[in-house]
């Protein structure tokens, strides 16, 4: 007999059951509990109905899936518990990520979104624990949830702007000015989920147009900002709870502290934000197989017209084939979410400075002279240099390389299984053809966004294939970063190590 | 560097029976301006619902006699032979393929209805004919079919509607849970026994029609959920009679699925060839990139060899099925469904790579490429999905 069951975090990854750190798994299970809760509670019940009316008209957004998923925890995984958060990484993103997919990938995109917002934060230090972080974690409390959103892309380059050798080439018109106190922003970005409805932008773009990988920053940008606007909410074909958004800038202002790391490091940290985004892509990807997995298992062992279905081979072999893709797309996606958190920057998380950060009170954080100092660029420099001692650029290439595999593959398994289960239903006349429409429509954007699946080829080609090391680490400088790069020091280039 | 992939177009096949080479190419000189005056500016607004631009392209269709152009001339048709009408329809899906379906739809369902009764339909007036067939559901009372009920892509607002009772073997239909509906043909009076295609008027009373709220693509052809009445007598269920019937309405139905498929596959090709030569990336335009280059090459090759290109031929050589009732329906059947599973999972295939060149652009809805990703699922899905027509084949051969 077909039965939707449920599998507890060990089931679906065998490997945590050797796993001696019972906390860490007890961890993830509260988490995947709190998504299950939310995405049974609210995403299933309102997934179809949003998106026809976000269909209906773009601009459309329910604010009270935001809200409901703060209750649960869903806008704080990723923060740094020094700011109030769950102090998550890839892994905490990733298997919240497949649990609400599989219920509804658009609504779990404002949180996937909001999550890639603050990554960049997570990398440019302690700076922003006391400042934006907390305060999303205050907001939340006081039941007025906001939201963050990060923009790379821009009208003239998407992939462009994702790999720092096309950056070099890429037609980049968006650009920040030096002037006293800060920069100005001027240009527009596209594409960006959340980018209507959020609070703040973590936004790159370059200080020299004539040089975008060596100039390429990351802001930390304001929406209400004089000079920030919503030009336009896209129409997409699927994903639609979570807008799609072209931001347009026009001499924002952006001031020093919040620059996110050094003037010039925004190539290296896009590689390392991509390393840890992919993997939660690839369990979008995965959770809406699992989706229309679960679907089609209920139609099948519920509805009377598909009864003899059931006893089809074909049938049979398609739901294994389900099962067989849907198992190895999680495994994947695990792969590199352990490789990111443990590997490549569980070193810099264990380190004897942030451990001993982590136990400054934020009362005394917050305080100068310990505020001042957070935000200098010695501290900056201090947050390069420890990355230096307690990772390698190989070791974030292949994290990288092993998420874009991740991140391909499970797309392609998220489109072949909703295709198949579509191709089961055929044209009936059931419930479940709408569910699985549904599903297959929002499974084609994740083999586009996070850099197409071809993109991310050539990024497992590069780091798995080819044994390149890429350049992912800022560079060390010594002393002001802006005067190392007017000398010439920050040049994103690879190299090729065997 | 200039890419070596050229747009694939429909190829005129001088078909036995049909037009001559020189009429079928005016034909599709004719429609192919039709769809690029009429559907293509209009094929978002239809996408989106809007009834209005639906009901100005069905003007146009009408007006130069494409909705009954398989009827003979002394009925009131254009008397074209199907391999033309199959020419015709893969244009017009270059503009848009739900529009062209509702011109197969209509044309079939002429065809189906007894000549007089054909001739008597009011000049304008959109009919559509829906297979039964994999997915709906029947069952027989003695001498009454009830509880009938299947999805009719076109048959929302349809000015009438054919049944057309399922044609797959009874051993496919009852792997696949039909056996109510082949035993209402087993066991169904004498003139239910032949009766392939059941006609109604609408609105009528024997004929609930719903409008379906989650159609993914081809809006063009706007669908609808059909239920016979819990009891509705056959005497007044109309009966067949016309130029095609039974097993040849499903295959004109499939060879014309295959048509539009391979029209939304050559649009696909067009829209992706020209984005790749204007988007810039890394410096170049993205068609210089050997990821896009695959994926363009891959289109061409199933334009080529696989999508549909023997559909219009395959049509042609029904003709002489068609006009005169005999000839070997088993045959006629297998090439219609192998015709269509080809041309239809091509067309999958290619424009799923058509959004993929594009990238996000292409999977926002005004560039129009997402959309032909959803119309081309919805031809792999009518009148059956691949894998039951594949079924069939097994049984038939």
């Amino acid at each position: 007999m077909l039965a939707v069951r449920q599998h507890s975090l060990r089931e679906r990854f065998p490997r945590l059951s050797q796993d001696g750190d019972h906390a860490y798994v007890r961890k993830l299970e509260r988490l995947r509990m709190s998504a299950r809760r939310f995405a049974t509670e609210h995403a299933v019940p309102r997934a179809l109905e949003v998106d026809r009316l976000a269909g209906e008209d773009p601009r459309f957004f329910d604010w009270g899936l935001v809200r409901a998923g703060a209750e649960q925890g869903l806008l704080r995984f990723l923060i740094p518990s020094q700011a109030g958060g769950e102090g998550g990484l890839a892994t905490e993103a990733a298997v919240v990520m497949e649990e609400l997919s599989a219920a509804c990938p658009g609504i779990g995109l404002i949180f996937g979104a909001h999550a890639l917002g603050i990554s960049p934060l997570l990398l440019g230090g302690p700076t922003h624990w006391d400042g934006v972080l907390a305060e999303l974690v205050a907001s939340e409390r006081a039941e007025r949830p906001a939201l963050m959103a990060c923009a790379i892309t821009e009208p003239e380059a998407g992939t462009d702007v994702e790999d720092p050798d096309l950056l070099a080439r890429g037609r980049i018109t968006t650009r920040a000015r030096r002037v006293p106190g800060g920069f100005r922003l001027t240009g527009a970005k596209r594409f960006i989920s959340n980018g209507s409805v959020a609070r703040w932008v973590t936004m790159l773009m370059p200080t020299d147009p004539r040089a975008p990988a060596q100039t390429w920053t990351c802001f930390l940008v304001d929406t209400q900002s004089e000079g920030f606007s919503v030009a336009t909410v896209e129409r997409k074909m699927g994903q639609r709870a979570c807008p799609a958004a072209e931001l347009s800038l026009d001499g924002v202002f952006v001031p020093d502290d919040r620059v996110v790391g050094r003037v010039g490091d925004g190539a290296a940290a896009t590689m390392i934000v991509l390393a840890c985004s992919r993997p939660p892509v690839g369990a979008i990807a995965t959770g809406i197989a699992r989706g229309a997995y679960e679907r089609l298992l209920g139609w099948l062992a519920e509805d009377r017209a598909a009864k003899e279905l059931r006893e089809r081979q074909h049938v049979q072999l398609q739901l294994a084939e389900m099962e067989e893709k849907i198992h190895l797309a999680r495994q994947g996606y695990m792969d590199a979410a352990t490789e990111i958190d443990r590997v490549a920057l569980g070193g810099a998380l264990s380190a004897p400075l942030v451990r001993a950060l982590t136990r400054v009170p934020r009362s005394v954080r917050r305080r100068e002279p310990a505020r001042g100092l957070l935000a200098s660029p010695r501290a900056r420099e201090a947050t390069v240099t420890l990355l230096h001692r307690t990772t390698s650029e190989r070791a974030l290439t292949r994290a990288l390389s092993l998420s874009s595999l991740a991140k391909a593959h499970g797309a392609d398994v998220a489109m072949s299984v909703t295709s198949a289960a579509l191709r089961l239903v055929g044209l009936r006349d059931a419930p479940v053809r709408a569910e699985l429409q549904k599903l297959w429509r929002d499974a084609k954007l994740t083999q586009i966004y996070e850099g197409t699946n071809q993109l991310n080829r050539v990024e497992v080609y590069r780091g798995l294939c080819a044994g390149e090391t890429l350049r992912c680490l800022p560079p060390l400088h010594d002393g002001d970063g802006e005067a190392a790069l007017a000398n010439g020091d920050g040049a994103i280039t690879k190299r090729r190590r065997r | 560097m200039s890419v070596a992939v050229s747009v694939t177009e429909a190829a005129p096949v001088e078909g036995e029976l049909g037009a001559s080479a020189a009429e079928r190419r005016e034909l599709i000189a004719l429609a192919r301006d039709l769809a690029m005056r009429e559907l293509t500016p209009r094929a978002a607004a239809i996408d989106s619902g809007d009834q209005g631009a639906l009901a100005e392209c069905w003007r146009a269709i009408v007006e130069v006699g494409l909705d009954r152009a398989l009827l003979d001339e002394c009925d009131g048709g254009a008397g074209i032979g199907t391999g033309d009408l199959l020419a015709v329809v893969e244009e017009l899906a270059v503009g848009d393929g739900g529009v062209a379906l509702c011109v197969l739809l209509c044309n079939a369902a002429f065809a189906s209805l007894p000549r007089a009764r054909a001739a008597a339909v009011p000049a304008g007036a959109r009919w559509a004919a829906v297979p039964v067939g994999w997915g709906a559901e029947a069952t027989l009372g003695e001498g009454r079919l009830a509880g009938l009920s299947a999805l009719g892509l076109g048959a929302y607002d349809a000015d009438g509607i054919v049944l057309a009772l399922p044609d797959d073997p009874p051993q496919t239909q009852a792997r696949n849970g039909r056996t109510g509906a082949s035993a209402a043909q087993r066991r169904g009076s004498a003139a239910q026994a032949h009766c392939a295609a059941l006609y109604f008027e609408q609105p009528s009373q024997a004929l609930e029609v719903e409008r379906d709220e989650h159609q993914l693509g081809l809006r063009g052809a706007p669908a609808a959920i059909v239920r016979l009445g819990t009891a509705a007598p056959a005497d007044v269920l109309g009966v067949g009679g016309g130029v095609v019937q039974g097993v040849c309405l499903h295959s004109l139905l499939r060879l014309g699925a295959a048509a539009v498929a391979r029209g939304i596959a050559r649009r696909a090709q067009q829209l992706a060839l020209q984005y790749a030569r204007s988007r810039w990336q890394g410096g170049v335009p993205i068609i210089e990139h050997d990821a896009v280059r695959d994926m363009l090459s891959a289109m061409e090759v199933r334009l080529r060899c696989g999508a549909g290109a023997g559909s219009v031929a395959a049509g042609s050589s029904f003709d002489g099925l068609a006009s005169d009732g005999g000839g070997s329906e088993t045959a006629d059947r297998e090439q219609a469904i192998a015709a269509k599973i080809a041309a239809a999972s091509a067309a999958v295939a290619t424009t799923l790579d058509a959004v993929q060149v594009f990238g996000g652009t292409g999977y926002m809805r005004e560039t129009g490429v997402e959309k032909l990703m959803r119309d081309a699922m919805c031809c792999e899905l009518f009148p059956e999905p691949g894998w039951v027509a594949q079924d069939m084949l097994v049984d038939v051969a």
